[in-house]
């Protein structure tokens, strides 16, 4: 084994007189005081015991007791722990420093001096009556101590009439200094010179410091907290681009505008066509009965829409269709729940998510509903078509009943504890927690939806796709995308029975995977009719908030219509969003890297270098583009765009949306940059060629953008007057913005967030646990939303609301008395029935939509309250 | 030290023993423990106590080579984590441990020791709210951090902290 060490270095002794103890040869390196010994610590902490090659123990408490371990057996453990941790963290701290100036620089401090009286008269009353500090037994515990006191009680410095204060200590000292191993390693570290050969080492050596105290913890957490990546310097060397890269970058540059292709005019019906490039993109369907969180919103439409908006920019004939999926039995909870029919909340509800993906600036070329006779058409024609090839079976089940409720009960009117993961609130069909299909009689301790009684188990017959699992919902909910089609066109057959000219891009969440990669593709391979069957899945996992789960029940998070009221625009959200999007792991929504990105990448970064470089040209060419001599750094840097543009093309071509936007974009600023602030000290003619170089760089990053940003990069093609034909992404980087074009005027793109308004907004989505039970919250909920996302269209007044608001939460009040003083059961029910029959009245009157009034004049429905 | 009283109460919840009540000592300013076998003082000899008393020694490292790397990154993390002061202290120690880590699984050998447990209790603290860039930065710390919050019961209550597995920042221009 080898011992590395300065010399002069007295925390050496502890390794040495534990080595010359158990016997154990040591070969002893002598290095420099600053030679790095132990490559990844970061000072040059000596001594170091390899113990095996290239590894190291560099506490020397753990050497001495590994050491002599080797040779002797601990009787208490626990006392040497302590002893050690007390030498290690309180003594050395004070002992160090306090030798560090005697020794090093000739003088003393008082609280020091202070100190080591404490302690050593600490040290003496534990050595009473006991020859050494564990039980009369030579340990490590005396070892360790013994050798951080030598200089302090022994020799040219030591403590001036300590003998006689400290009479166990002084009795302790010489025992120890008179046996041969220690010794031994006085000689050795001293050699046969006094204390005054510590020195260098002493200063050398880092100083061990005392873990902080309370005070000072709760401030250092603070201040880690505001840690900004600015602060953090790497050093950029500049790159080059290959000499090839340069010369195609050269051709772009120079012919490539007249090589760009128009962009396409984007015409109802999108049909396939034969020359062209078809791409039909869906995004799992949201369920109807629920306002989507923005969760919901990254984990799908917000993807899918960044990659159709991306297809459309590189001219590929490319249809985007969604909707809400308004069957299965969480309609018909969620119906009781706010006391209206399914059809009225579906109405409801579907008008609701059209709003919100409008508000995102989500572009669906068609967004439906699966309550479509098209629906009905399509979803039968397959079942018989798989009916009639034997591939449906019948089988008995076993199945819940609640008998109080007189009905079998559908999966999703089952919760209980998951029979994989023991989650408490799982669903009958699947579980939340670990995602896994549970067949709702595998629920432990099962509990009816509706009454809370625990249902019991009998048989049914079902139909079976032949498939291990029950046909149920998610037979006909994926058949959703093909009805939406069929009612956006009448051609929908070249879209969904066309596999040969069609590639189809499935986007959805990760807990929808078995359904689309499964049941959905057999479903349509066993119709056997030439369906157009998935090409790409791409799924994304799940976004909590701020470390916690979005919770309707809770209040907690932000869902899709409060975004809107923040007052921050859409382009930031989804700019986040997708900075954040859980392509392979969990991510989380938290406010404050939020306003980290939005101040950073955003306001300093892109906002800065566009505004710059267009007021640049603004204010010193009149907004005219200049005509650009390039040389060859201007040249490298075309090339070394390209480099990302390609990047960016081949991510998306794999729609890895994430990927494009954090590696792609933000890169080239710096070098931009650098390259911008230069201009100012150019002469005019430099300095024009530089601006109108980066205007077009500004023109390239607005149709980049454009897919994650519209609005955002709407506005700087305005303010660049871009031409139309500009939106297109070419596979080089083209000149779009010729020499003598006038542009618009600029203007900042991004707001600064404040601090103070992100605290606002982190206390109004952190929801209030445990205030209200969960169901009267979520009742309460969304007739807030309903306010306010249906406000304009409501013809009830104020007053009418509000008053109706009272009376329900009055007789709710009365509802919650009696169940409290368990009054009598028809008693409640009664008014239980009262308080429904006002819920539903609150709900109609703020919940009116165009839909329903259409529906109410056909005489469908029954009238709503004047 | 509050936080030392925290990561021995969740190492105690995590071993399903008694911890008693952590007091703080008048003259050194250390946690202590007063149990019914005694007094025990010092973070790491109250953690290493409670793991005895858990029957649970294998945490402490099965060989005596294995104990002693344990003991010196227990006492690193009093040394050197818990006295850090200020963003500057703790970026040595980040930086140590990461290129430490780079290539391993566990602090120490290939399982999971207290000296993990007692590590990863102490960074919590900074690695909450910690910006992605840095995560990123010390990209083994936080590979190993993750690993350790997944092991099964040693988070307690502390919160999940989030890692994305894709790097979003380019090292050479940030």
């Amino acid at each position: 084994m080898k011992l590395y060490t300065d010399h002069g270095n007295f925390q050496t002794l502890k390794i040495i007189v534990a080595s010359e103890i158990s016997g154990v040869k040591l070969e002893i390196v002598h290095t420099k005081s600053d030679e790095k010994v132990v490559t990844y610590l970061s000072s040059c902490k000596l001594p170091a015991l390899e113990v095996h090659p290239e590894k190291f123990l560099f506490s020397a408490n753990a050497a001495a007791r590994y050491l002599t371990n080797l040779s002797w057996k601990e009787t208490d453990p626990s006392a040497l722990d302590q002893w050690l941790e007390w030498e290690s963290a309180v003594l050395l701290p004070i002992v160090f420093p306090y030798l560090v100036s005697l020794i090093g620089q000739g003088k003393t401090e008082e609280h020091q001096l202070t100190c080591i009286h404490g302690y050593l008269e600490h040290l003496d009353t534990e050595l009473n009556g006991r020859q050494a500090f564990c039980g009369d037994q030579v340990t490590v515990a005396d070892i360790v101590l013994w050798s951080s006191l030598y200089p302090v009680l022994n020799g040219k410095f030591c403590l001036k009439g300590w003998e006689s204060q400290y009479k166990h200590l002084q009795a302790w000292n010489s025992h120890l200094a008179n046996l041969q191993p220690f010794k031994a390693a006085v000689k050795i570290v001293l050699g046969d010179r006094d204390t005054s050969v510590l020195k260098a080492s002493l200063l050398a050596q880092p100083v061990p410091q005392r873990a902080k105290d309370v005070g000072q913890a709760g401030q250092q957490r603070q201040k880690q907290g505001k840690g900004a990546p600015e602060e953090v310097q790497v050093n950029v060397e500049k790159p080059t681009a290959t000499d090839e890269e340069i010369t195609e970058a050269i051709a772009a540059w120079t012919t490539g505008h007249s090589l760009c292709p128009k962009p396409r005019i984007r015409r109802h019906p999108i049909i396939p066509e034969e020359v062209s490039r078809n791409i039909l993109i869906t995004s799992a369907l949201p369920y109807v009965n629920n306002v989507p969180h923005l969760g919901n919103i990254i984990g799908c439409v917000l993807s899918a829409d960044v990659f159709s908006r991306y297809c459309r920019l590189r001219n590929y004939n490319c249809l985007y269709v969604c909707g809400t999926d308004e069957y299965g039995t969480a309609t018909e909870t969620k119906a009781i729940e706010e006391g209206l029919t399914p059809q009225q909340i579906c109405d409801k509800y579907n008008v609701i998510h059209e709003e919100i993906y409008r508000w995102f600036n989500i572009d669906f070329d068609y967004f439906g509903r699966t309550t479509t006779k098209q629906q009905t058409e399509i979803a039968q024609d397959i079942f018989w078509r798989l009916y009639n090839r034997d591939l449906i079976l019948k089988d008995s089940i076993d199945q819940l009943q609640c008998e109080r409720c007189d009905r079998f009960l559908a999966d999703r009117f089952v919760e209980g504890t998951c029979p994989f993961c023991a989650f408490d609130d799982a669903r009958g069909d699947q579980c939340d927690a670990c995602g896994k299909l549970i067949n709702a009689i595998e629920l432990k301790n099962p509990k009816c939806k509706l009454c809370r009684n625990s249902p019991v188990v009998k048989s049914t017959q079902h139909l079976f796709l032949d498939l291990p699992k029950v046909f149920y919902v998610w037979f006909d909910a994926p058949i959703g995308y093909i009805s939406i089609t069929a009612n956006y066109t009448d051609h929908w057959k070249k879209w969904w029975k066309n596999p040969q000219q069609v590639e189809l891009y499935n986007f959805l969440g990760k807990d929808n995977v078995p359904f689309h990669s499964v049941i959905f593709p057999c479903t349509l391979l066993g119709a056997d009719d030439g369906y157009t069957i998935v090409n790409h899945m791409i799924a994304t996992e799940y976004l909590n908030y701020e470390d916690g789960k979005f919770s309707k029940s809770r209040g907690t998070g932000v869902f899709g219509n409060q975004a809107k009221d923040t007052g921050i625009p859409a382009d930031i959200y989804r700019f986040y969003l997708l900075y954040i999007r859980p392509e392979t792991q969990d991510s989380s929504f938290s406010w404050d890297d939020f306003l980290l990105k939005n101040n950073t990448e955003l306001l300093n970064n892109l906002g800065n270098f566009i505004n710059r470089a267009l007021k640049f040209v603004d204010s010193n060419f009149g907004g005219v583009i200049q005509q650009m001599d390039l040389t060859s750094d201007e040249f490298n840097l075309l090339a070394l765009i390209n480099r990302e543009l390609h990047t960016y093309i081949e991510n998306m071509e794999q729609a890895k949306v994430l990927y494009c936007l954090g590696q792609s974009y933000f890169p080239w600023m710096n070098h931009m940059a650098a390259l911008f602030t230069e201009a100012k000290t150019l002469v005019r003619h430099k300095a024009g060629t530089v601006c109108s170089l980066c205007a077009n760089i500004g023109c390239l990053l607005s149709v980049l953008l454009q897919p994650y940003m519209p609005d955002v990069s709407r506005t700087i093609q305005e303010q660049l007057n871009a031409p139309q034909e500009c939106y297109f992404i070419y596979k080089d980087f083209v000149c779009q913005l010729l020499p003598g074009h006038k542009m618009g005027k600029p203007f900042p793109l991004f707001q600064k967030i404040e601090p103070a308004t992100i605290e606002e907004l982190k206390k109004k989505f952190s929801g209030q646990p445990g205030s209200v039970p969960p169901k009267a919250a979520a009742n309460k909920k969304s007739q807030v939303k309903t306010a306010e996302s249906v406000g304009p269209a409501s013809t009830a007044s104020p007053e009418e609301v509000e008053k109706l608001t009272a009376e329900v939460a009055e007789q709710g009040n009365k509802v919650r008395d009696l169940k409290t003083n368990k009054a009598d059961k028809s008693l409640i029910a009664v008014e239980v029935a009262k308080l429904l029959e006002l819920k539903k009245k609150l709900t109609l009157t703020q919940g009116s939509n165009p839909k329903e009034a259409a529906e109410d004049k056909d005489g469908k429905k029954k009238g709503k309250k004047k | 030290m509050a936080e030392a009283g925290q990561s021995i109460a969740a190492l105690a919840a995590y071993l399903g023993v008694k911890a008693g009540k952590v007091t703080l000592d008048g003259r050194d300013k250390i946690p202590v423990v007063k149990g019914k076998t005694g007094t025990r003082r010092g973070l790491v000899s109250i953690a290493k106590h409670l793991v005895r008393a858990a029957e649970k020694n294998s945490l402490l490292g099965k060989t005596i080579e294995d104990q002693s790397a344990v003991d010196q990154w227990l006492e690193y993390r009093v040394s050197q984590l818990d006295s850090c002061q200020g963003d500057k202290e703790l970026t040595v120690v980040l930086k140590e441990l990461n290129t430490y880590l780079a290539d391993k699984v566990y602090i120490v050998n290939h399982i999971m020791s207290l000296a993990d447990i007692l590590l990863y209790y102490g960074l919590h603290t900074h690695f909450v709210g910690m910006p992605y860039y840095d995560k990123e930065n010390y990209m083994h710390v936080s590979r190993w951090f993750d690993n350790i919050q997944h092991e099964e019961g040693v988070r307690q209550t502390l919160p999940y902290v989030h890692f994305l597995r894709t790097q979003i920042y380019d090292r050479m221009s940030h």
